[in-house]
């Protein structure tokens, strides 16, 4: 997995998958938001996300107030987060 | 009453129906029970039991429950009422919670019968039905530590099962149709050493007409099931060969992973968080020595960093998901599983298995912590509401695997995966 920002975007290639991941994708956006309102996060293929992930970001608009906006690549992980109602929450669009 | 008032007279009756069908659906899937949701048996061998209540209308003519009787024995019960709607779906649901009254009355005390079962369940129905009406049903007991099956099958569908040799073999009926004039019943024997895989189905499935001309799907159920490892497998051979569903469908396809499964390795992990990524990285490389599928590989792994943190936070360490909750809401959450860690010297044990099946390559994993464990029948409320917050873990297990099984006691999870 490979992150990097731009501006307010988090982008993340590769797949998602460890409890290492989820660390450096926390510790990301958790520095980005203190100056960020809106983040956007584009996962470009991963085929899904570890729960951990799916609690964190809840957190972050649902407690914290952000405006997360999520860009995915993948169809399965566009699926599950549908099947999951967290499509709204993460204003969830394909890319 | 002009015309805007008898359509919305209309649009209310139709939406109050809705509703009443909705409740009535909503109490068939309480009067359904399932000891065996996500759960395996762990008796002598480890064997899958995995379901299809595939119901035409919202008020089903089928029934079925599957009762754990003790370690080793379970009881299975399949009812298929006459004809379709109503009726026949008022004597499937009210045979069917009977049965589980007297059941759980006999666990209770300690004296489970199947003949005793049988002749009360009988006794009560027989005035219920109609002159004209026949309830076919199967009463099945099956011990996996002595290997024998005893049923009392009334005018049902064959068992059907597949020995060692990959060769079919089946159980027939042993009693017609239940009807309000029945007085006798038998009860039989079946050795099942050498059974490794078994169907216990209604009719509809077979009934139903095919894409192929004059063809019911009976003309394709035996070879569909020993092509089939999983329950998913069957489903997709059957849908894939009708137009569409033509009754209720449901059935119980149990697969004993003794007979057909190589150990490829295992391995125990202390619970510490550095161990979550070794233990990843360990179970990826194994992945791939197996398959090249990076998809597949991927899938798995998802699945184990799920189950593999579960059996660390839940298991081992015993934080519930309140605590896990409050715990990231404070932003203490690896602080705390780091200073859990230091004082628990619980292991977690992974065992990963292969299967060759009809040239696919499946992976069974074993996840086994030394846990309290938990109540698996929660997992059924976590699958009907996939919104609820506790538990996406194991939704996101389930969606990136063919199946998952808890043990009884909740401490041992297995999941399987085609690579």
């Amino acid at each position: 997995m490979n992150i990097s920002v731009s501006s307010n975007k988090v982008t993340v290639s590769g797949n998602l998958k460890s409890v290492g991941d989820f660390q450096s994708l926390k510790e990301t956006i958790d520095s980005l938001k203190t100056v960020e309102k809106t983040i956007i996060i584009e996962i470009v293929d991963s085929l899904s996300i570890t729960s951990s992930i799916i609690g964190y970001l809840n957190k972050l608009v649902l407690k914290d107030g952000v405006n997360l906006e999520m860009k995915v690549g993948n169809d399965s992980l566009k699926s599950l987060l549908d099947e999951l109602h967290l499509s709204e929450v993460f204003k969830v669009q394909k890319i | 009453m002009n015309k805007n008032e008898k359509i919305k007279e209309l649009q209310d009756k139709e939406k109050y129906n809705v509703y009443q069908e909705d409740l009535g659906f909503e109490k068939e899937l309480n009067i359904l029970r399932n000891d065996f949701y996500y759960q395996m048996i762990y008796s002598r061998d480890i064997s899958l039991v995995d379901f299809m209540y595939n119901p035409l209308d919202v008020m089903s003519g089928d029934a079925y429950s599957a009762r754990r009787i003790d370690e080793h024995s379970t009881f299975y019960l399949m009812v298929d009422g006459m004809g379709k709607g109503m009726s026949a779906s008022l004597t499937a649901m009210i045979m069917t919670s009977f049965i589980n009254h007297i059941f759980d009355k006999m666990i209770a005390h300690d004296s489970f019968e199947l003949s005793v079962l049988v002749h009360e369940t009988m006794e009560y129905i027989k005035p219920i039905l109609l002159e004209e009406e026949a309830l076919a049903i199967d009463y099945i007991v099956m011990n996996n530590y002595d290997n024998m099956l005893y049923y009392a099958k009334f005018g049902m569908p064959v068992i059907l099962m597949e020995n060692d040799d990959n060769q079919i073999a089946k159980i027939r009926s042993n009693n017609a149709p239940l009807s309000k004039y029945q007085k006798t019943f038998n009860i039989s024997s079946y050795d099942i050493t050498n059974i490794t895989k078994f169907l216990i189905y209604t009719d509809g499935i077979v009934e139903n007409s095919t894409i192929y001309d004059n063809k019911l799907y009976s003309d394709f159920i035996e070879e569909d099931f020993l092509n089939s490892f999983t329950r998913a497998d069957l489903k997709k051979s059957f849908f894939d060969k009708i137009d569409i569903q033509e009754d209720d469908v449901t059935l119980i396809f149990i697969n004993n992973l003794h007979h057909k499964t190589t150990n490829v390795s295992s391995m125990n992990f202390p619970s510490t968080l550095d161990s979550v990524d070794k233990a990843n990285d360990w179970y990826g490389s194994i992945l791939e020595k197996i398959s090249s599928n990076n998809a597949a590989i991927y899938n798995a792994n998802v699945v184990f960093t799920e189950l593999f943190m579960n059996a660390y936070e839940h298991g081992n360490l015993g934080i519930d998901s309140d605590l896990k909750q409050q715990l990231l809401d404070d932003d203490i959450y690896f602080e705390t599983l780091n200073e859990k860690s230091e004082s628990c010297k619980k292991e977690i044990n992974i065992i990963v298995s292969e299967v060759l099946f009809n040239s696919e390559n499946y992976v069974i994993t074993q996840i086994i912590d030394e846990g309290e464990g938990f109540d698996t029948q929660i997992l059924s409320q976590i699958f009907r509401n996939s919104q609820a917050f506790n538990g996406r873990g194991v939704f996101v297990s389930r969606k990136n695997s063919l199946g998952i099984y808890y043990n009884s006691k909740g401490n041992s999870v297995l999941y399987l995966n085609k690579v």
